[in-house]
């Protein structure tokens, strides 16, 4: 086979010429050879035939031979008998041919020695025949004579003998020559015979040898072409995945089989160009998109990983100014992740250096692992490829792959890295255009913002330059106005002056008649004064006698009430009786002292209305049963009657109410002998409505009698003090005659009226006229002010010399001159005592009073002198009136607590004003109100020399010994008495123990917390003003609950001693009062009592005073500081009625936190009242939007809020 | 009727257009500053007399917070007039750190400058975990740009410079990121910030305040607004809270300006004296 294939393989490489050549010259060999065959054997024949035809002439000649020799003998033999010359020509004849003849054959058979000796031997037979037979008879012939001698010698028989002999010979040479012929003719077929043997052999040559050329030609001509032909339809068919047969021949196919394969190649790189042209472009036209770092070097990765199939990859950018580089794009990245990871070492710094291409392979297992969602491997190689830039290298490309790439991938890569090297930097290039531009852009905006900032400083500078000019302008106005003024006044003074001299005439005739007006206007005054004097008398010794019978009669009734109650059980009957009309006699008179003092409180406009909800059942009940004993007493009916459709409820004073309602009743029943008394209520008719108003504004109460009534022309005056029906009637009926103009006084106070219809003899009807929703509707205004002079003065009926008219010009006044007093005399130990009172007689008596007590005593008519005393002389107490002209007593008190020199000083006021709270909160010691007991201006003394003498009593609790000492020290120098405690319990001890004037409170205590000392401390009683001193930060809950006790919580710090001591000096001289002593006197429970509101606001001081006022309505108060707490607060007590909203708040607002409340189900009723600061017209918009039931700007008027909650209560459930 | 009382009138029609439409009141603005803002707004709208402004005052709701962030004038820088800074980190700042928690209120917080000079003094002093900055302004554009805390960086040398005189103690650059030609100041520093609209000429008191920074927002008020606006900061501080104004204003002669009691007159200081309250 090996041979075989050799062979074939010899034969492939050899030429088609040499095959063609080969195959043609075998045929042409064979041809040759098969024609040399049989022209050889042609020749052959021939010659055989030549030789036959030889033979022949040979045979033919031999037989001519022996012919001649027959005929000599027959012509010899008929001359030798008829001795005829005739018969001797054909002898003649003859012997000539015979001769002919054997030349002939002898020359024919020259090549055959042994015919050539027969030949010989018959001439020789001739020649010996014709000399011994011939010759003898030819002569004895001659001589016709011897004939019988020619008889006698034929008989002898020689000359036959001869020819016998001849002839033998002559046959034999024809044997000869025809054995010889038949060997030739048998040589001659065999010659032919091998001739068709020929032709048969190269038939059977010729056919095989075509046959081993077709198939020669089949096998390496035919089949390799057909191979190659269907291989060149397949490359141009673009297949160009095959292998070319026969490259390795030497032949033609060889050569063909080389050029396809050589297309082949030069195919497949076109394709691969292709193939890597398509990427690149697609690469390119990527790149060409991107317009930042990251999005380039993942969208490059992505794109060369997924086509190079490589399973991790990083790109690195070059830094533009420092070395190293920078991740700015990763595939499949696992490990090390993070953007911009910056590279300045190993080999993506090597590579970007060098500019050339790196390949670790095969990398070590745990080089790098490429990992999807189901598994992982180690990388096989890693690759890492330049990207050059026009600049140098731009990047660095790394990809690690399970393989290696193949040729075309990497050619992509180079190509890809070439490309995205120059997009890279073209990227950089543009990036930094674009930053620049940016730049530009942000310049030219910061150039428009700074003029825009210019703009607005000028505007600024302007506007201040601007408010600068207004008030010059303004002064300038002035001084020209001044300057006008001016001019006109020497204008005016000129005028007067030319004017004057015209008048002076005149001036002088009307100067006699003005002194005479004058006197008659002195003498009107006098009188005038007088009458005032007069009333003033009245009120006064009305004010005055009520005043010192009440304190009498107070003693009185309640030990007449102890005697009727005979405790003792030691009184009769007749005595408790007696006792009982001791009591009630005195009642009455108390009740007239009352009445008088009453009616002149009204009078004076001093009656002070509470307006709250009355409810109008409960007064008309409560007039009902008391006066329902004494109606049947007295045999009377007493109805009640209601007409339909009335409020529940109207705005007024229920007590007030109440003592109109009693005395008119009262007086009703008092009048009546028989019949009833009816009390109704309705809606005034509409006569008695004043105009403007209708009648749903107000509701009347009438009380109407069947009694005696009253004649009409009494009516006008029924309502004047001290007036009844009759002048007797006093006497018969009782009563005081005060009682309907108190009524009176007090139905205007409520903004109503009394309205009375009698017919005398036949009853009266009084009708109380109010106001629906109280003052608004007011049919009289209520008295605006207080009377300008106290009505009722204890003091002497002496004139003020300072009234308030002229109390502008003596401001700057010192001391009058006729209030002497003891500054002069003052030595050290003294006790002094300040008096600033305008009213000198008052002020005399308070003076005299003091030096009765040995006490050196300073006096001042006016706040300003007052102030200016206090300071010099530091007086051991002040008393302060409050109407003082000028500086008020309220503002002599703010500077004197206001300036430390004087803020210790204990003041008390003694004042006709009864606003005693505001004189207790400014930190008066006391305050009575005129007119003052003598016992109690003593008491005021006491108290103010108390205050004085007695040090203030701090008590400082703290666990550390070195804090107390310090603030020992820190308070030495005021007149403090310092009590020491270091435990709550000691504390709380000392509490209870002793008066203590204010707390210096540690929070971190031993025992128990500060808070819980406030806790226990305000359980057991009112505790005096705290100051929290602590070293700890407070939460925004603690300082919460701190609040509840107190505001003045001193962070221990550098400042903090000072602040420490402003705060308990505040305290101290009781400049305000502590929180918890502030708060409002709880009011009636009122209907909202038990409920639970949820105050939700960051200002404590707001949460403070709304949480107070609340509980004081007798409600529960939660509290959150902002929106998340108040939803906790919300979760932790479900039982909320309402929930008060701030709006500001931090963290969460409050628009949020209402948003949020209303997301729950639970709550999407709950009242939220929106309370916001903000007034501005959208507010209340955006809070109803963020589901706020109702909405309440600060500051917040509490009637409303009540009001609101009222509103939106929740039924209970 | 001349031009220019027209515009007198449009003016006062735009006024009351704001007000009766948006609820702003700025009839008690500086009228000659009003009247350039407004004419600034005309600038910016290109239109050409202020009635074509009160339409937009009317009927377009988008424009009106732009319309009030141009009225008002949000000029300051930071540690502006850092003297001033320096006193309250000298005067004020002791005194602040004696209370458990310190409430303060800077009125008119603009883009809020100041806000952040003084978070970053009270951070230095250390005292800045226990405060609470209410921020607030009239306008809300304004608001939104304090709260973003992005301010250009054109001025940071100055900045950087009025830091150290306010008596910083690092570096400014320690309070900020800069970047594309602006800084971001620190997160951390408006953690304790609350900004919230608030205006002065209509809103009350909502706060408990311990300092208030009002500095360069009187000036351009008339009196009775001045009026209103320092009784609404006595109501607000404590007693013995201090007021900051501009260096260049002062307490006018009012009724509510006499509990107030000068601390420094540069620095334009006020305290509200203790019995006050």
């Amino acid at each position: 086979m090996a041979d075989a294939r050799r062979q074939r393989n010899w034969l492939n490489d050899r030429s088609l010429r040499f095959k063609s050549f080969l195959i043609l010259g075998g045929t042409f060999g064979l041809f040759a050879f098969t024609s040399t065959m049989f022209l050889l054997n042609q020749a052959e024949v021939e010659r055989a035939q030549l030789i036959s035809e030889h033979t022949n002439t040979v045979l033919i000649g031999t037989d001519d031979l022996l012919v001649q020799a027959l005929q000599q003998q027959t012509g010899l033999r008929g001359f030798a008998l008829t001795h005829d010359r005739g018969f001797l020509l054909p002898y003649e004849d003859g012997v000539h041919e015979f001769d002919t003849r054997l030349a002939e054959l002898r020359k024919l058979t020259a090549d055959n020695p042994e015919q050539q000796a027969r030949l010989s031997h018959i001439e020789s037979l001739m020649l010996r025949w014709r000399r011994e037979s011939a010759t003898p008879i030819l002569e004895m012939a001659r001589d016709p004579s011897r004939i019988a001698e020619i008889v006698a010698f034929f008989q002898t028989g020689r000359g036959k003998q001869l020819m016998d002999e001849l002839r033998q010979t002559t046959r034999e040479m024809i044997a000869v020559e025809n054995n010889l012929l038949a060997e030739r003719k048998a040589r001659l077929q065999q010659r032919v015979d091998n001739l068709r043997y020929l032709a048969i052999t190269l038939l059977i040559a010729g056919f095989v040898l075509t046959a081993l050329f077709l198939f020669a030609v089949q096998r390496t001509l035919a089949a390799p072409m057909d191979r190659l032909t269907q291989l060149i339809a397949r490359l141009t068919g673009g297949d160009l995945q095959l292998d070319v047969p026969h490259t390795e021949r030497g032949d033609e196919i060889g050569a063909i089989a080389r050029a396809l394969e050589r297309f082949r190649d030069a195919s497949m790189l076109v394709q691969r160009r292709e193939w890597i042209k398509t990427h690149t472009t697609a690469v390119g036209e990527l790149l060409s998109r991107q317009t930042r770092y990251e999005s380039f070097g993942n969208e490059l990765l992505q794109y060369l990983c997924t086509h190079v199939g490589a399973g991790q990859g990083a790109l690195f950018r070059a830094r533009r100014r420092d070395s190293g580089l920078l991740q700015i794009g990763g595939y499949g990245y696992r490990e090390r992740r993070g953007e911009s990871r910056q590279v300045s070492e190993g080999l993506v710094l090597q590579c970007a250096e060098s500019g050339q291409p790196l390949t670790l392979s095969p990398v070590p297992k745990d080089y790098v692992r490429i990992g999807s969602g189901t598994g992982e491997a180690p990388a096989h190689t890693v690759y890492l490829w330049p990207l050059q830039g026009i600049e140098g290298v731009s990047g660095v490309i790394e990809l690690a792959t399970f393989r290696s790439l193949t040729e075309p991938e990497r050619e992509l890569l180079g190509e890809v890295s070439q490309l995205a090297g120059l997009a890279l930097e073209a990227l950089g290039n543009g990036l930094r255009t674009r930053e620049l531009l940016e730049e530009t852009r942000a310049q030219a905006e910061e150039l428009q913002a700074s003029e825009e900032a210019l703009r607005v400083q000028q505007e600024e500078l302007r506007t201040a330059n601007e408010a600068l000019g207004n008030k010059n302008q303004t002064l300038e106005e002035q001084g020209q106005r001044l300057r006008a003024s001016e001019e006109e006044l020497r204008v005016q003074a000129e005028e007067l002056r030319s004017a004057n001299d015209a008048l002076g005439e005149k001036s002088r005739v009307l100067n006699e008649f003005n002194e005479r007006l004058l006197e008659f206007q002195k003498a009107l005054e006098r009188k005038n004064d007088d009458l005032e004097q007069a009333s003033r008398y009245k009120s006064e010794f009305l004010a005055n006698m009520s005043h010192e019978l009440r304190t009498p009669l107070n003693s009185l009734l309640i030990l007449a009430k102890d005697l009727l109650d005979n405790g003792a059980g030691n009184l009769n009957d007749d005595q408790v009786e007696s006792a009982r009309i001791i009591h009630d006699s005195g009642h009455s008179l108390l009740r007239l002292i009352n009445d008088i003092l009453d009616l002149s409180k009204i009078e004076a406009g001093r009656m002070d209305v509470s307006w709250e909800e009355v409810e109008l059942d409960a007064v008309l009940g409560g007039v009902e049963r008391s006066f329902r004993h004494v109606a049947r007493e007295r045999g009377l009916g007493l109805n009640i009657d209601k007409a339909p459709g009335l409020p529940a409820q109207i705005h007024s004073d229920g007590a007030k109410l109440g003592q109109i309602l009693t005395n008119l009743v009262g007086n009703a029943l008092k009048f009546t002998h028989d019949g009833s008394v009816t009390l109704s209520l309705a809606r005034p008719a509409a006569e008695q409505v004043p105009a403007g108003r209708t009648a749903e504004d107000f509701v009347a109460i009438t009380v109407a009698d069947t009694g005696i009534g009253i004649p009409p022309e009494k009516l006008g005056r029924l309502f004047q003090a001290f007036e009844q029906g009759d002048g007797t009637t006093s006497r018969r009926y009782g009563g005081t005659g005060l009682g309907l103009s108190i009524s009176r006084g007090l139905a205007h106070m409520l903004g109503g009226d009394i309205q009375v219809q009698s017919t005398a003899g036949a009853g009266s009807r009084f009708t109380v006229l109010l106001p629906v929703r109280g003052a608004e509707h007011a049919i009289v205004a209520p008295k605006a002010t207080p009377a300008p002079t106290p009505t009722l003065q204890l003091t002497s009926p002496i004139p003020s010399p300072t009234a308030p008219a002229t109390a502008a010009s003596t401001v700057a006044r010192e001391t009058p001159q006729a209030l002497p007093d003891d500054r002069a005399q003052i030595e050290p130990g003294d006790t002094t005592m300040l008096v600033i009172e305008d009213d000198l007689a008052f002020a005399r008596i308070l003076a005299d009073m003091a030096r009765r007590k040995q006490y050196r005593v300073l006096m001042a008519t006016d706040g300003e002198s007052g102030l200016q005393l206090a300071t010099r002389y530091k007086p051991h107490g002040i008393l302060l009136d409050v109407g003082l002209p000028g500086m008020d007593g309220w503002a002599v008190m703010e500077r004197l607590k206001a300036t430390p020199a004087t803020r210790h000083i204990p003041v008390h006021f003694i004042t006709a004003t009864e606003d005693s709270q505001r004189g207790l909160a400014m930190g008066a010691v006391g305050f009575i109100t005129k007119p003052a007991t003598r016992e109690s201006i003593e008491s005021a003394f006491g108290r103010v020399l108390a205050s004085s003498a007695s040090s203030r009593r701090v008590l400082v609790l703290d666990d550390d010994g070195g804090a107390r000492s310090a603030i020992r020290k820190l308070l030495a120098d005021a007149p403090i008495e310092i009590i020491e405690a270091d435990s709550t319990r000691a504390g709380l001890e000392r509490l209870a123990a002793e008066r203590i004037d204010c707390v210096v409170l540690d929070l971190g205590l031993p025992d128990a917390s500060g808070f819980e000392f406030l806790e226990q401390a305000a359980r057991r009683g009112p505790v005096p003003p705290v100051v929290v001193y602590s070293a700890r930060e407070l939460t925004r809950e603690e300082n919460l609950k701190l609040r509840e006790y107190t505001d003045s919580i001193v962070i221990k710090g550098v400042q903090s001693p000072g602040r420490l001591l402003d705060e308990i000096s505040l305290f101290l001289h009781a400049v305000r009062k502590p929180a918890t002593q502030a708060t409002v006197t709880a009011e009636r429970p009122s209907d909202l009592a038990g409920r639970h509101v949820l105050i939700v606001d960051d200002d404590m001081r707001n949460v403070f005073a709304l949480s107070k006022a609340l509980r004081g309505q007798g409600l529960d108060v939660v509290v959150a500081q902002d929106g998340r707490k108040a939803l906790s607060q919300l979760e932790m007590h479900p039982q909320i009625d309402w929930v008060l909203m701030d709006i500001m708040m931090p963290d969460m607002d409050g628009y949020e936190a209402t948003r949020e409340i209303r997301k729950r189900p639970e709550w999407r009723d709950l009242p939220v009242i929106a309370v916001t600061a903000k007034a501005m017209k959208g507010d209340r918009e955006k809070c109803l939007e963020a589901g706020a039931t109702d909405y309440l700007t600060k500051p917040i008027d509490m009637d409303r809020l009540l009001s609101m909650m009222r509103a939106w209560t929740r039924p209970r459930g | 009727m001349t031009d220019l009382r027209l515009q007198d009138l449009e003016i006062d029609l735009l006024i009351r257009a704001l007000q009766a439409r948006h609820g702003y009141d700025f009839s008690q603005y500086a009228p000659a500053s009003f009247k350039r803002r407004v004419q600034n707004l005309l600038t910016h709208y290109h239109l050409d007399n202020v009635s074509r402004l009160i339409e937009l005052v009317l009927h377009d709701e988008e424009q009106i917070t732009e319309i009030i962030g141009r009225l008002s004038v949000p000029v300051s820088e930071f540690f502006r007039d850092p003297a001033t800074f320096a006193t309250l980190a000298r005067e004020v700042f002791p005194t602040l750190a004696s209370y458990p928690h310190i409430n303060i209120w800077q009125a008119g917080c603009a883009h809020g400058e100041e806000v952040y000079s003084l978070a970053i003094l009270l951070s230095e002093a250390g005292l800045y975990d226990r405060t609470r900055i209410y921020a607030t302004d009239m306008s809300a554009q304004a608001l939104d740009q304090a709260r973003e805390g992005i301010f250009t960086s054109r001025d940071l040398k100055t900045y950087a410079q009025n830091y150290l005189d306010a008596g910083g103690r690092h570096t400014l650059s320690d309070y900020f990121h800069a970047r594309y030609g602006h800084i971001k100041l620190d997160d951390a520093l408006k953690r304790n910030v609350m900004f919230a609209q608030h205006n002065l000429a209509s809103d009350a008191v909502f706060c408990e305040a311990h300092l208030i920074l009002c500095r360069n927002v009187l000036i351009y008020f008339q009196p009775p607004l001045q009026q209103r606006v320092t009784g609404l900061f006595r109501d607000s501080l404590v007693r013995g809270g201090h007021l900051c104004l501009g260096s260049k204003e002062t307490l006018g002669p009012y009724e509510s300006s006499r509990a107030f009691a000068l601390v420094d007159r540069r620095a334009s200081l006020y305290r509200l004296q203790s019995h006050g309250g």
